[in-house]
Order: structure tokens, then C-alpha cells, then sequence
């Protein structure tokens, strides 16, 4: 079931959202919790059945393992526990890539039958494994089987993250205001649940029609041409950013009307100034748990300047395997890895040099860093689009001018200019028409507008809801240009409610969101 | 109670629910398509659910007809009066906007199902058919893209469609349009759900290369194209059905611009022996005049395909597309022309 899909928004989050609310404040807390649990488990069988047994039996097991590290600290029970939930997601989502190298490399023919990925695993064997270390580490409180159900299927970030940690959720179930503020935790999930629905259903669906056909092209060997290849990839950037923005902030406005505050996971990425100040805000929950879990483990950056490097490089090949098995996320990752060495390099150099700090410290510089992080991370969004290594190397011919130039007719009066400047060059003023280049070119700047000046919707709602505790999202603003901050006014309650109309009217074509492949 | 945050709330509620209903009501009113009245000839500005309407039109007469052309927005072209001149037929034309062979497979085993019993049925084959065997980058406007034959298992099927025909963004768009300023805007299909027939009032100029800029070779479902066709063929042999296999008309540099279907030929070979093809050296196919648009093909090209002088064996065919690829090959070699710039176009065929 969809966030974006009539059932869910016509039947089943008002039917969970009323139960909930009618047995917590009826009956008592604790059958509220039970409610939410059910509502979690049908939500994830209504995909496929049978994958509920696996997520109750992952759950069953790591809290059983949870127990026994909580009574007492042992690395051999964590070692296994561990390596049960990485042999988990191994088996159903590398398997069957492993064979496939085996079978290039020994040119053999093993042949495994097709396995389908269990929707959400990545993210529930993530946090299962925050959750084992953290009790290990003697971090968590003891909970009950309950609540480290909920913990785990929560529905609103079961499928597609936030990867959330227990000691942020578990306060939250037991908290016994959770059936009080009902109409503050209502108008604040209403807010960020039909937002994130616009940009789904308005935005990064309508911009998707101007990035498949030219990576599709890519695959099928057809030769792109600059414009039409950079257009493929800005518009494949921004369609996931709103994607992933729209479903993270659905998934937050859901799990706000039942009164819980999910940890932001994005915050906007593209106005990031340097790359590691991209990826502290590009899902920044999976971002925290690899340095947490990961990078930190390694050593970091205190073990000097090579091993400081070198864990870069593992803990972003290891993120980019984590968000699936093929080589061209493999390269992904490994190509952010380089990002971030040189993002390094170059603060340690000036920190030498001009005895300046690596942050940039004037608009212009900000500007600047601000393009250049914007173009390195699109140039990189072509690996992990890519269906396949020779489609992503069609595209970098494309976008390196290699396939020559095509222009919109429009622009017909530019090309003898053009061809002195390049006389070698292959210009003609016949293409792109049809691939709707104007409209496209005219919705890409609109959008990078968006993306780069505009407040997003946290910064909009930071004022609002005191019961929520939103200020405890430790949320820092990034605000370029100045707006006035939501509050339950008629004005605000117009705007979303157009905003929700267009949505649902958009909704006639429902399509996946991006990251529940993941 | 009422506190502000609940007035929010409310009003929210209350205003969606009363434009929805206000949008439901002067959509069905509107209804410029005819959907609710009479939808049998339909102007359109969009293309719209062809395989509902056209699913509708057909399943109550089905018997009536001794022929069906399948296939994708291209295949329309084969006007049942071309069927009827040249194999004296019956026909009711069932291309649908970017159809696959898994929609072909649906339709056949519904006929089958429900004892229609066709004569012959018309599979056209695109030389980038394995380019479109997947749905996912369809354009969003066109309603509800599931297949009748699937979509009728669901119970009320019917009141899906016409739900998401009243409350949607294309709809209530084009119905406001056509209220404001409907003279302006060009009419761009015509639609015949009777016979299944279609005409494409647009023309759009493009150039056509004699020779692709490179010929494809990609694998990508060239197995489930196969394993669907034998499926489609084993159902027909067993109902006793003909297949006519016939190869679209495109651009010639579409046609020879992929390796693959040389395979994919190769295969359905042993399968179904004929094809109808008009012939590669045939000038119409470097004359966008005989072209709607890169993609579709006029009704001129689509009648001679139909003719019997132009069936020959698939072998024949294979034969005709490698000699074209490899006298590209050379011409390339040999004076290394310019690339020229392949056009896009984001609406499948």
C-alpha cells in the first residue's frame, strides 16, 4: 500500500488514525499501542503476506537477542546477531548479484530462481542493528516485546525509513500524552502529510516524464546529445529529490497525527555547500548510522590522514551497496567517497594556507560551493540511475558533448555563432522539440529556484505544535529567503487544502516512490 | 474543543471534501468526452483510456468479428476497412497506446475465455519493440493503464474507471478548457470505438537518416518477448486461429537500428514463418511526408503492408535488415559522416 494511493488515504490511515485514538482514550494506553502494532503488521502484508512472517520472525529474533545482551553485554551474542541480520538482507538482496559475478568471473552457469526483495529490509535490518549495539553499548533502556515491536514496524517509516533509533522512539510510545493534543498533532501531520503528497504526486512525478525517456535511451545505446543528457540528469536530480523529501515528509506528518515525532531525514541536501554538508542532510538517518556504526567503528579520522581516507571510501562504497546490488551503485558510492576525500583534502589545504576554515565563509564563496556540490552530486545521480554500467557511460557522453549539440528550434538564430566558436563540433537546431524542451528547461529552473531559495517545510513549520516538542528535532534553520512561519490560520488551512485538492487530483496515475526499492 | 488547531483541521476537511464533490459533479455534467453518453466517435485533445473505452465497445459484440488487429498506438493505423479489402474479413481494431505482448496475451486469453472466436488475429511488430516491453515511464495524464482483461477481476472495475475519470487533474483540466476555450485548441485523435479505428490529426516535420547512428544491441527482455509470443501462438493454435505477423512500417533508420531484433526475428522464425513487411529499399520509408510524427505511420504505409504480395518469410526479412545494417557499416567507414542527433519523444508509441 502506497502513501499515495486512495486506500490508504481513504481507508486505511483514517481507520488506524480512529481506532487508535477510540481505544487509547476508551480503553487504555497499551491496547492503543497493540492497535498501532496490527495496523503495522497489515500495512506490510498487504504488500505480500508471506514477507510478514519473515519481519515477525527478524523481529522475534533480535528482540530475544536483545534481551540476552541486555542482561549481559556479550560480543559473541552481538557478533552473531549481527551477522544473522547481515546474512538476512545478504540472502535476499545480494544473492543473487553475487552469482552473477561468479558467473562472469568462472564463467559459469549457476542459476538462482529469482528472489524478490522484501519491501523496506534494508531499513528494518538497519535498525535492528542500531538497536542490537546500542543495548550492547548499554544505551538502550530494557522494553518490552510491545514496544520494540512498534519500534520496528512502525508503518509511516517501515518501508522507506527514517532509520529511527530506539532511544528516540521507545519515549515517545510510553509517553501517556499521546492520546492528548489530538487536533495540534492532527493540523501538523494534516500540514507535512499533504506537502509532502504535492511534491510527490505534482512534482516528482511530473518532472520524471523529462528523466526516463533520455535514461531509457541510454540503456538502449541511442546517442544523446548535450542538452538532452544534462536535461536527462537535472531532471532525474530533482525528481528524487522531491521524492524522497515528499515521502519523508508524508512519512513524518503520518506518524505526527498519532502524536510521534520521526527524526528529520531530510533537510534541503541541494543547499549544501560542500559535499559533507550534503550528506548531513541527504537521509541523514542512514548518514548517522554509518558513521555511527561504521565509520566511527573504523576509526574515523583518528588514525591519520591515509586511514582517515580509506574509511571514507569503505563507508561510502558499503552505503552505496546498501542501497542496491549493482555495480553502478557500487560506483556511486565509490565516486562520493572521492567527493568527500577531496572535500577533505581541500579544507586541509586551506586550513594550511589561508589559515581559513574549510566552511566557506562569504555569500559568493557559499554560491559558489554551493553549484559546484549541486553539479558533482547530479553528475553522480547518472551512475545511480543507470540501469546498467554502459547506460550510465552513454549518458557521460552525452552530458561531455561527445554525441555533438541539438538545439530547440527556437534558438535557431544561435547557430552560426555557435559553429565559429566550435567549428569541429556537430550543431543542428532540429532536435529536442519533442522531448518538450522548452517546458522542461522552464520547470528545471523553476525547480532549482525551489530547491535553492526557498524554505522547505520544516523551516515553515518550526513554530508550530508545542505538545509535539518539534523543537526537539534540534532542527537548524537553513533559510535563504525569509517566510512567514506556519500557524493554524484560515490562510494556511486554504493553501494546504488546495495544495491536498491538486494532490489527490494528480493521483489518478500512482507510481512508487523512489527509495522503496531500497 | 474547538480550538484553532481543530478549525484548522476542519476547514481542511470540509474544503476538500466540498471541491471534490464540486469537481465530481461538473465533470460528469461537463463530460466532454462523452464518456457517460455516447463515447462510440470521440474528438480528443489527449490520448485517453483507449483500453477501457475500447475494452467496453468490444466484449458485448465480440462474436461479431472474424479478425482483430492488436499491437500499440501505431497499429491503429490498420483501418478494418483495409482488413476487409484485402482478406475480406470483419475486423475490430484493438491497438491500444503503448501496448506490450503481455496486453496482446490478456486480450487473447479473455476472447478465448469468453468463446469470441476469431478467424485471424494481426500482431504488428516494432523493430524497437524490446524498448517498450516495460510500462514505467508512461506519461501520467493517461488514465488507469491496466489492461481491461485485468482490470475486470477486480470487482466494480467499472466504477474505478469512471471515479478516476470524474476526479482527476486531466480531466477536470480539459473539461475547464473546454469551457473557457475549447475553438482554440486542435483536436489531435479521432477516435471510432465501433471498429476500433483511429485517426491522427497532427504533422509534425523531422528529418530522416538513412542509416541510424548506431546500431543497438541490447538483450534487455528479448527472453520474455519470446517466452509471451510462444505462449500467444501456442493459445492460438490449440483455438484454431491464424497469426499475421505484421512488421510496422517506421523510419527506416528505426528499422535496421538494432541488432537484437535480428535475434528476436531469428526466433520467432521457426514460430510463425510470414511476415508482411513493405520492402526496406521502398522510398516512402526516408519520407517523413508518410510519417505523423518519428513514431507513427500513416494509413498509406499501413494499407500496403496488408497486401499479400508483400508477405514473405521471416528469414527474407532478416536477410533485408542485415544488408541495410552493414551497407551502413560501410558508408560509415568510409566517410565518417556527422552524428545527427536522435529525437526524443517521452510518450511511448
Amino acid at each position: 500500500m502506497l502513501f499515495n494511493s486512495f486506500s490508504f488515504i481513504l481507508f486505511f490511515l483514517p481507520v488506524t488514525l480512529l481506532g487508535f485514538y477510540f481505544i487509547g482514550k476508551r480503553y487504555n494506553h497499551r491496547l492503543g499501542i497493540y492497535w498501532l502494532v496490527g495496523a503495522s503488521l497489515f500495512f506490510y502484508g498487504w504488500w505480500n503476506p508471506v514477507y510478514l512472517c519473515l519481519l515477525l520472525t527478524s523481529i522475534l529474533l533480535n528482540y530475544a537477542v536483545g534481551v540476552l545482551l541486555g542482561a549481559k553485554p556479550s560480543k559473541p551474542i552481538l557478533f552473531l546477531g549481527i551477522s544473522g541480520n547481515l546474512g538476512l538482507i545478504g540472502y535476499f538482496k545480494y544473492a543473487n548479484f553475487f552469482i552473477d559475478n561468479i558467473n562472469v568471473v568462472f564463467q559459469s552457469d549457476i542459476i538462482l530462481r529469482q528472489i524478490v526483495l522484501p519491501l523496506g529490509i534494508s531499513f528494518f535490518i538497519f535498525q535492528q542493528i542500531s538497536f542490537l549495539i546500542d543495548t550492547y553499548r548499554g544505551e538502550t533502556k530494557r522494553l518490552n516485546l510491545l514496544h520494540y515491536s512498534l519500534f520496528v514496524s512502525f508503518f509511516p517509516k517501515l518501508i522507506a525509513g527514517p532509520i529511527v533509533q530506539c532511544k528516540e522512539m521507545l519515549p515517545q510510545f510510553v509517553r501517556n500524552t499521546l492520546h492528548k493534543n489530538i487536533s495540534e498533532y492532527f493540523a501538523i501531520g494534516l500540514t507535512f502529510f499533504f506537502i509532502g503528497l504535492f511534491k510527490k504526486a505534482i512534482i516528482a512525478d511530473g518532472i520524471a516524464i523529462h528523466a526516463t525517456p533520455v535514461f531509457n535511451a541510454a540503456e538502449q545505446g541511442i546517442a544523446l546529445t548535450f542538452f538532452e543528457a544534462w536535461g536527462g540528469a537535472l531532471a532525474y536530480s530533482l525528481q528524487l529529490y522531491f521524492d524522497f523529501s515528499g515521502y519523508s515528509e508524508m512519512a513524518f506528518g503520518i506518524a505526527s497525527m498519532f502524536g510521534i515525532v520521526l527524526p528529520i531525514n531530510f533537510d534541503s541536501p541541494y543547499k549544501a555547500v560542500n559535499i559533507a554538508d550534503f550528506w548531513r542532510r541527504w537521509h541523514m538517518t542512514l548518514s548517522r548510522f554509518l558513521k555511527n556504526y561504521l565509520y566511527i567503528p573504523l576509526g574515523g579520522n583518528k588514525k591519520g590522514t591515509t586511514r582517515h581516507y580509506l574509511n571514507l571510501m569503505i563507508t561510502m562504497l558499503i552505503g552505496g551497496l546498501w542501497h542496491g546490488a549493482g555495480w553502478s551503485f557500487v560506483l556511486w558510492g565509490g565516486l562520493h567517497g572521492v567527493y568527500l576525500c577531496i572535500s577533505h583534502m581541500w579544507g586541509r589545504m586551506k586550513k594550511k594556507i589561508f589559515k581559513t576554515k574549510n566552511q566557506p565563509s562569504n555569500r559568493y564563496s557559499r554560491t559558489a560551493g554551493r553549484l559546484l556540490t549541486f553539479f558533482a552530486v547530479a553528475i553522480a545521480w547518472v551512475l545511480f540511475r543507470s540501469e546498467s554500467i554502459e547506460g550510465a557511460r552513454n549518458m557521460y557522453h552525452g552530458m561531455l558533448g561527445m554525441n555533438g549539440f541539438s538545439l530547440p528550434t527556437q534558438l535557431d538564430f544561435m547557430i552560426d555563432a555557435l559553429r565559429s566558436f566550435f567549428p569541429d563540433t556537430y550543431i543542428v537546431a532540429h532536435g529536442l522539440r519533442s522531448f518538450g524542451y522548452v517546458r522542461g528547461v522552464f520547470k528545471l529552473f523553476l525547480l532549482l529556484i525551489i530547491v535553492w531559495i526557498m524554505p522547505n517545510t520544516y523551516d515553515l513549520m518550526k513554530s508550530g505544535g508545542t505538545s509535539l516538542n518539534l523543537e526537539l528535532l534540534n532542527y537548524r534553520t537553513s533559510l535563504i529567503i525569509h517566510w512567514k512561519e506556519w500557524h493554524p490560520s484560515t490562510t494556511w488551512a486554504f493553501t494546504i487544502g488546495m495544495i491536498a485538492l491538486l494532490s489527490l487530483l494528480s493521483l489518478t496515475h500512482v507510481s512508487e516512490f523512489l527509495y522503496f526499492q531500497f | 474543543m474547538f480550538n484553532h488547531y481543530f478549525r484548522y483541521c476542519l476547514f481542511i476537511t470540509l474544503f476538500i471534501f466540498f471541491s471534490s464533490l464540486l469537481i465530481i459533479t461538473s465533470n460528469y455534467c461537463i463530460d466532454k468526452y462523452n464518456i457517460f453518453t455516447d463515447p462510440d466517435y470521440l474528438n480528443a485533445k489527449v490520448s485517453i483510456n483507449d483500453r477501457v473505452l475500447k475494452f467496453n465497445k468490444f466484449s458485448p459484440r465480440c462474436r461479431e468479428f472474424e479478425a482483430i488487429v492488436f499491437g500499440t498506438s501505431r497499429s491503429v493505423m490498420y483501418h478494418t476497412t483495409f482488413i476487409h479489402e484485402q482478406y475480406g474479413l470483419k475486423a475490430y481494431n484493438f491497438g491500444v497506446s503503448a501496448e506490450s505482448f503481455h496486453g496482446i496475451l490478456r486480450k487473447l486469453q479473455w476472447i478465448i475465455k469468453n468463446h469470441c472466436k476469431p478467424k485471424t488475429i494481426f500482431i504488428p511488430l516494432n523493430a524497437d519493440q524490446l524498448l517498450y516491453m516495460t510500462d514505467f515511464s508512461l506519461p501520467p495524464y493517461i488514465l488507469n493503464r491496466m489492461d481491461p482483461p485485468d482490470i475486470v477481476t477486480l470487482k466494480g472495475y467499472k466504477s474505478i474507471f469512471y471515479l478516476t475519470y470524474v476526479f482527476s487533474l486531466p480531466t477536470t483540466k480539459s473539461n475547464l478548457l473546454f469551457l473557457f476555450k475549447d475553438s482554440q485548441e486542435p483536436i489531435r485523435i479521432k477516435y471510432n470505438f465501433l471498429t476500433g479505428d483511429t485517426q491522427y490529426l497532427w504533422d509534425e516535420e523531422f528529418a530522416i537518416d538513412g542509416c541510424p547512428v548506431k546500431i543497438e544491441n541490447n538483450k534487455k527482455n528479448l527472453k520474455q518477448a519470446i517466452n509471451i509470443l510462444q505462449e500467444i501462438k501456442k493459445i492460438a493454435d490449440k483455438s484454431g486461429i491464424d497469426i499475421v505477423l505484421l512488421w510496422n512500417p517506421l523510419p527506416i533508420d528505426y528499422q535496421v537500428g538494432n541488432e537484437q531484433i535480428l535475434l528476436f526475428l531469428e526466433l520467432i522464425g521457426p514460430l510463425f514463418h510470414f511476415i508482411n513487411r513493405i520492402p526496406l529499399e521502398d522510398h516512402r520509408l526516408k519520407d517523413s511526408r508518410y510519417y505523423y510524427d518519428r513514431n507513427h505511420f500513416k494509413e498509406s504505409l499501413a494499407k500496403d503492408v496488408l497486401l499479400l504480395t508483400n508477405k514473405i518469410n521471416i528469414s527474407l526479412l532478416i536477410e533485408e535488415i542485415r544488408l541495410h545494417q552493414s551497407a551502413c557499416k560501410n558508408a560509415r567507414l568510409s566517410d565518417q559522416p556527422g552524428i545527427a542527433p536522435r529525437i526524443l519523444n517521452p510518450l511511448q508509441p
